[in-house]
């Protein structure tokens, strides 16, 4: 494989070739067509909005080709070149940092072995590299949710209530203290008690549920927050950047001669 | 029921053509854009807090900055991170980034080169390193725990990273002073359980509005020293850096639009217990 | 064979779950050595499978054209949009002087902001027609959602200072406490779910293709 990124070093020791593919790609004339191409695929996503038509679909088809093609380069350059074929064939990295390590093939093969699921019969010899790495990963999960998560977030819920109440200031710490503890717990109550909920059980799980319903609602303002921050990023791009300054902004200098 | 009534202005509110919705809510984006009002923006105290931090570790402090959403979240995240960034180069700290999310790479990659052009003498290799995208999300912070240059062999710019100065002094995630991670989903979460937590690293979050209720039991733990949620977390963030910018200028859009559901979701509520009083009425006079 | 398939999978997890687990409790520097390298190893067999990942893509999408199946001809531009990025993609790498990174930046980025940017209208509308306060239940959820949604932004603070302390009390408090709950409920069952993993009750990732 062709492998021109490797000589892309600082931005200063760029080759002659390179230098000009990176001003032609930052021309003004790429820019443009950039930004009329960009603003074309945002108006056919946005097309969506009033039905599903063709144009958005073609855009939605193009998008998956696309990313998928551009993950494959990444995959390629970051992961798979350094991680398997350079430790494999070190002289291949013209830079001479790698070493000969030999033990990469053992999970290039269970790597290939999920690959394999693409053939027909195969696909059973994934099932080992599922085993080994979904095997180990759990074995170190296990302590470090124990440690990092469960515990540190179980005495944040209770080691914040304070012992006695002198002033205004702790009643609230209190108050608050006791909204935390009275809350998380009874959020897992409702969790893990499938048995009917009725009782002190039942009530508990209410206080559960109300708790649960709160945060949802934060949850619900937050993520109107999000879909608006991003209407506005694009709003921004059509207004701005497209009909901004390559419509207006180029008529204006038509007239106004720049 | 009488077919033939003719539908009441409460009725009819409740049924109100959907794209009626869609252009007050586009108007509502577009005409603040066009005519900004500069309302006040309020600095939270989770967002002073990653702030001050920065502000005040000693000059040449190692930051580890992870770049981790795509470009469905550019408009708030994208921002954020320049911001943060920009104050990072601005006092002088030495900045690792790494990349988990791979549609997100070339983002940072934008993201460094314009901050190239205000800061020209920022060093690739000396004053930062940007290490890209690995493949394996919780594995790769396992990894960075061992070392930066293991994990990736090459920069984003397939430069080796073993022979880089930075990586000389700042080549593990516990050799970080402080990190900043930009998270849309749930890899924050393993950057605390795998990652700062073992090697005892303060962090901070700066997140997407969706995810940012989520995090604040990590606050509250201490586990997060900070969140910086959504476009208004990066507006503030823009303020105390007193470089105003997208996310400043997107803040009255963004009160017009929350204004506009604010007052449709009660308005709706309203009307929907009229109409159950209506109905109960119409009942109570058709028995 | 049979033992390839069924058994040795099952050995093999617990063998590896056990030795990663009681690492953890071993302070040596092996104990380390073994970490970092099954991390390292982890990595590369992720490289492969996320491979796998964009071939079974491709692999939808070639079925749908071979097939003629109905709107082949999207898959077709699919396919195509693929192979032209890949191709210049790894001649040039991705960055964003190339072509790649250039269709990235004024092809990629738009349409996939775009289609999450679109969520913006439907949220709005169906807020409008289904976030009514019907049990006392939803409206909790209204009414935290509402002074959130206000709170939280200039125009709350603008109309009055006391919402946006009450948002933020709201955020610190009683959000947290819900999402205290559910990060110890997901904990608890990560845990759980390591447990059953390892003794091998658990099977559902070894998935099909037998």
């Amino acid at each position: 494989m062709l492998n021109l990124a490797i000589l892309l070093q600082a931005e200063s020791e760029l080759l002659p070739w390179q230098q000009s593919m990176a001003d032609f790609f930052f021309s003004d004339g790429m820019v443009t067509l950039g930004t009329w191409i960009a603003a074309g695929l945002t108006l056919f996503m946005f097309s969506f909005v009033y039905k599903d038509n063709p144009l958005f679909r073609f855009g939605e088809h193009l998008y998956l080709g696309i990313s998928a093609g551009y993950l494959m380069s990444l995959y390629f350059f970051n992961n798979m070149k350094p991680k398997f074929f350079y430790p494999l064939m070190p002289f291949l990295d013209v830079s001479g940092d790698t070493t000969l390590n030999l033990w990469v093939l053992i999970p290039g093969i269970l790597g290939l072995f999920i690959i394999f699921r693409l053939i027909p019969g195969w696909g059973w010899l994934s099932r080992i590299t599922f085993a080994f790495y979904i095997g180990g990963f759990t074995g170190i999960t296990l302590p470090k949710v124990l440690n990092g998560l469960l515990l540190p977030q179980f005495y944040a819920t209770i080691d914040r209530i304070p012992y006695m109440v002198t002033s205004w200031d702790e009643l609230v710490l209190l108050i608050n203290a006791l909204v935390l503890f009275v809350g998380a717990l009874s959020v897992l109550v409702y969790f893990f008690f499938s048995v009917e909920h009725r009782g002190f059980v039942g009530g508990v799980s209410r206080v559960g549920i109300y708790t649960l319903m709160i945060a949802f609602g934060a949850s619900f303002g937050y993520t109107i927050m999000a879909r608006v921050s991003l209407l506005i990023g694009r709003m921004q791009f059509l207004m701005f950047d497209w009909i901004g300054e390559e419509i207006v902004g180029r008529i204006a200098v038509l007239f106004h001669g720049g | 029921m009488d077919k033939e009534r003719k539908p009441s202005f409460v009725e009819r509110f409740l049924q109100m053509d959907r794209r009626i919705i869609y252009t007050l809510v586009a108007l509502a984006v577009a005409i603040p854009l066009l005519f900004p009002m500069g309302l006040p923006i309020k600095v939270t105290p989770e967002v002073r807090s990653v702030y001050d931090t920065i502000e005040n570790l000693p000059a040449g402090s190692n930051i580890l900055m992870s770049v981790d959403f795509d470009p469905a979240s550019q408009p708030e995240l994208y921002p954020m991170m320049k911001s943060v960034m920009r104050h990072v180069v601005r006092k002088g700290h030495k900045l690792a980034i790494t990349v988990l999310w791979p549609n997100g790479v070339n983002l940072a990659a934008q993201c460094i080169e314009e901050l190239k052009l205000e800061f020209p003498e920022w060093t690739n290799t000396v004053d930062y390193v940007f290490l890209g995208y690995q493949v394996g999300g919780a594995i790769v912070i396992m990894s960075v725990g061992n070392s930066f240059s293991e994990t990736f062999p090459k920069d984003y710019y397939g430069q080796s990273t073993a022979g880089m100065p930075i990586i000389k002094e700042f080549n593990k995630l516990g050799e970080a002073d402080y990190m900043v991670m930009f998270e849309a989903g749930n890899s924050g979460d393993w950057w605390i359980v795998y990652g700062t937590e073992v090697h005892d690293v303060p962090v901070a979050g700066g997140v997407t509005a969706v995810v940012a209720p989520q995090y604040y039991p990590y606050l509250q733990a201490k586990q997060l020293n900070g969140i910086i949620g959504g476009l208004k977390g990066a507006a503030e963030y823009e303020k105390l850096t007193e470089v105003p910018a997208l996310a400043t200028s997107a803040m009255d859009s963004q009160s017009m639009v929350h204004a506009l559901i604010f007052v449709a979701i009660v308005l709706a509520n309203i009307f929907a217990l009229m109409l159950v009083a209506e109905k109960r009425r119409r009942a109570q006079e058709g028995r | 064979m049979q033992f390839l398939r069924k058994q040795f999978p099952v050995m093999l997890a617990f063998v590896m779950g056990m030795t990663m687990f009681i690492r953890e409790f071993v302070p040596a520097k092996f104990s380390e050595r073994l970490y970092y390298g099954f991390t390292n190893w982890a990595i590369v067999i992720t490289g492969f499978a996320a491979v796998f990942a964009i071939l079974s893509l491709l692999h939808h999408h070639m079925n749908k054209v071979r097939r003629r199946a109905q709107g082949y001809g999207y898959s077709v531009i699919t396919i195509l949009a693929f192979i032209q990025m890949i191709i210049l993609g790894l001649v040039f790498s991705v960055e964003p002087r190339t072509p790649a990174g250039w269709e990235y930046q004024w092809m990629f980025v738009p349409m996939q902001a775009t289609m999450f940017a679109t969520l913006a209208f439907f949220i709005a509308s169906a807020a409008f027609r289904a976030f009514r306060a019907r049990t006392w239940e939803a409206l909790a959820l209204l009414i935290a959602g509402l002074i959130v949604m206000i709170g939280r932004v200039p125009i709350g603070e603008y109309i009055s200072t006391h919402l946006g302390t009450f948002a933020d009390w709201i955020m610190n408090n009683p959000n947290m406490a819900g999402f205290r709950g559910i990060v110890l409920g997901v904990a608890l069952a990560q845990v759980a779910i390591a447990v059953r993993i390892i003794f091998g009750i658990e099977r559902t990732y070894m998935g099909g293709g037998d």
